[in-house]
């Protein structure tokens, strides 16, 4: 049954409803690749916002610089620190001021602070006699007894009423030979005095304490929050200051380019004294960047990458420096290897994270309103993530991890923190740092020296 | 779901319908990435892109059209860009032929997969434009002007994609007898 058939009509019908299902990883490529565009989306947009709210309170800092001089921000907070003790250590003053100064005059008002000092432990003493008789004995008597000693007559009988009061009520609690003998009276003449300013003039003299120990904790804060808890979130730039290649020596001169990516975590920080700090915490950062100049083609393991462990056996995709595969196969080398046709240029990208635990020094240069704290230490990085991947336009493929990055790695880091103080105890934080990474690859020969950068913004608390 | 929800979810970049779109369609949109590439592996790449582009760009989407053909075109153009920018489309024989009348062949239950694997045999620009104009319907005129070459020169490689197609059919009914 032969058949003859127009050629174009022949693979018009046979194909005309034709379906072919794709393996189910083109899906899981895709849904990956839509959960990244969200992510750089959101990336975009926090490095555009950052942005704006760093040099925004670059600004700000450098404009509170200057009106620093006309010392607004200083005499501010000075008023407040003053109106904080408010009016008590006022009111004392008064009273002590008063007192002295009615000693020798024995004026009313000394007697109506004595009284007023006298009757309520009178009062008190009515109920429990036994407890509080010394005290009833030695204040209210003693008082009685200066004005006694002191005072010429006429002065006493002005007082005699207040006096006779004291004297009643002193007597119903217990006889006391009030000035009856001269060694009693002499000790009593000492003593008055000082329990006068036991009772008065060390009450006055510890609310004073008080007083300024609480405008010592509302003055200089650190000293009472010497901790301090920071959240942070950061756009990192990934770079390198070297030519190298961390994924093989070929690409060493072909042009490559740091990512921005995200770091966040928290930190902790404990002051030493006032401008010194010693700070630490656990983040999260990562880090990518991507060599261009590079072509793609699929063929075995064994000619791949080295510093690539390929999740997969078998035919994986390779890639090599542009050119490569054209000079190869002309000798037959690399004939295994099926170049890609892609679309645009074609990229290998690295992607490290790292659990990043820095111990770092800050010192503070200023610190009202606005401050500047220069920050240096070390940070110990424990790989996390590892995976290494090529790009051609919108395709994407994740090649394996890389074999030649230390688990544990240090960098040296610097930076400037600014701070805009929002309340005693809350602060903006805005740290831009630059982290140079020491050891990040096992093996030494590795001429690629990254660093990354970072502008560090969160909120601290101090507790 | 219906199709109108699949869009309106689409272009919201809800994940659900998105899942639901492409179980729906991918099959079809496959099939033509198949046509279009020189392999397998390469086709899912440009699957996968094509459906990206399609989710980024459903928005976009009139509704005046018919979906389904706005997302071929979709899938067309994306395979196309992908050829377009490659030193390998350059063909070494560029002496034109006369665009002949179209072969005949016989046709004794040749199987499907036969007929995909000598398309993706042919040489780059043959098959798009042989795909192009028999099985997706573009003139000479949108093919030359979607791949950046003359009119003369798509009807060239059409006839040069006719030949060398008729040949290995040819040869595999000699040797299926």
């Amino acid at each position: 049954m032969k058949q003859k058939k127009n050629i174009d009509q022949l693979f018009n019908e046979r194909f005309a409803n034709h379906q072919a299902d794709p393996p189910s990883h083109v899906w899981d490529k895709v849904q990956a690749r839509l959960e990244k565009d969200k992510k750089d989306r959101v990336i975009a947009i926090w490095w555009r916002t950052a942005g704006v709210a760093a040099s925004l309170a670059l600004i700000i800092s450098l404009a509170g610089l200057l009106d620093a001089t006309q010392s607004n921000v200083v005499v501010e907070q000075q008023q407040n620190i003053e109106q904080s003790p408010a009016a008590n250590p006022k009111i004392d003053k008064a009273l002590e001021i008063n007192l002295r100064q009615d000693k020798p005059r024995v004026a009313t008002s000394n007697n109506a602070a004595q009284n007023n000092a006298i009757k309520p432990q009178v009062k008190s003493s009515d109920n429990t006699v036994s407890k509080n008789k010394p005290n009833v004995l030695k204040t209210p008597e003693n008082a009685v007894v200066k004005l006694v000693a002191k005072k010429d007559a006429g002065v006493l009988s002005k007082n005699f009423p207040v006096i006779s009061e004291n004297k009643e009520i002193i007597n119903t609690e217990t006889v006391v030979p009030t000035g009856s003998s001269t060694v009693i009276a002499s000790k009593e003449k000492i003593s008055p005095e000082e329990t006068e300013k036991q009772s008065i003039y060390d009450a006055i003299e510890e609310q004073k304490q008080l007083v300024s120990k609480e405008a010592v904790a509302n003055n200089t804060n650190p000293q009472e929050n010497l901790w301090e808890i920071a959240p942070n979130i950061a756009p990192v730039y990934y770079n390198t200051l070297s030519q190298g290649s961390s994924i093989d020596a070929s690409f060493a001169d072909n042009s490559q380019s740091g990512d921005v990516n995200i770091s966040y975590g928290i930190g902790v920080r404990y002051a030493l004294s006032d401008r010194l700090k010693i700070r630490s915490g656990i983040s999260n950062v990562a880090l990518s960047y991507s060599t261009s100049g590079i072509e793609l083609g699929d063929g075995p393991v064994s000619l791949a990458l080295k510093t690539i462990d390929y999740a997969s056996e078998g035919v994986v995709v390779i890639a090599q420096d542009l050119g490569t595969f054209s000079s190869q196969n002309q000798d037959g080398t690399f004939g295994d290897i099926t170049p890609k046709s892609t679309n645009g240029e074609a990229f290998i990208n690295q992607n490290i994270s790292y659990y990043e635990v820095p111990l770092e020094l800050s010192y503070t240069l200023f610190d009202s309103a606005f401050g500047l704290d220069v920050i240096g230490g070390v940070s110990t990085l424990l790989l996390g993530n590892n995976e290494v991947s090529v790009t051609a336009g919108s395709y994407n493929e994740v090649l394996g991890s890389a074999n030649n990055l230390s688990s544990l790695s240090f960098a040296t880091n610097i930076g400037l923190g600014l701070h805009y103080k929002m309340s005693s105890k809350f602060r903006l934080n805005v740290e831009p740092m630059f982290k140079y990474q020491l050891n990040p690859y096992t093996d030494s020969s590795v001429s690629f020296k990254p660093y990354y950068l970072g502008v560090y913004t969160g909120l601290s608390f101090k507790f | 779901m219906t199709l109108d929800q699949l869009i309106q979810g689409c272009k919201k970049k809800d994940a659900k319908a998105q899942a639901e779109l492409y179980k729906r369609f991918s099959g079809v949109l496959f099939s033509i990435c198949l046509r279009y590439s020189p392999n397998k592996v390469e086709a899912e790449d440009s699957l996968q892109d094509a459906f990206i582009t399609i989710f980024n760009k459903a928005e976009q989407f009139k509704e005046k059209g018919s979906f389904e053909g706005w997302i071929k075109r979709i899938t067309v153009n994306t395979v196309l860009q992908k050829y377009r920018k490659q030193k390998v489309f350059a063909i070494n024989d560029e002496a034109q032929i006369e665009d002949t009348a179209s072969e005949d062949v016989v046709d004794n239950g040749l199987p499907l997969d036969y007929l995909l694997s000598i398309i993706q045999e042919l040489p780059q620009r043959y098959r798009l434009v042989f795909t192009m104009y028999v099985m997706d319907g573009y003139s000479h005129k949108e093919i030359g002007e979607m791949l950046g070459i003359s009119d003369g020169t798509s009807k060239s490689n059409l006839a040069r994609a006719r030949g060398i197609l008729k040949t290995k059919i040819d040869e595999y009914n000699k040797n299926n007898i």
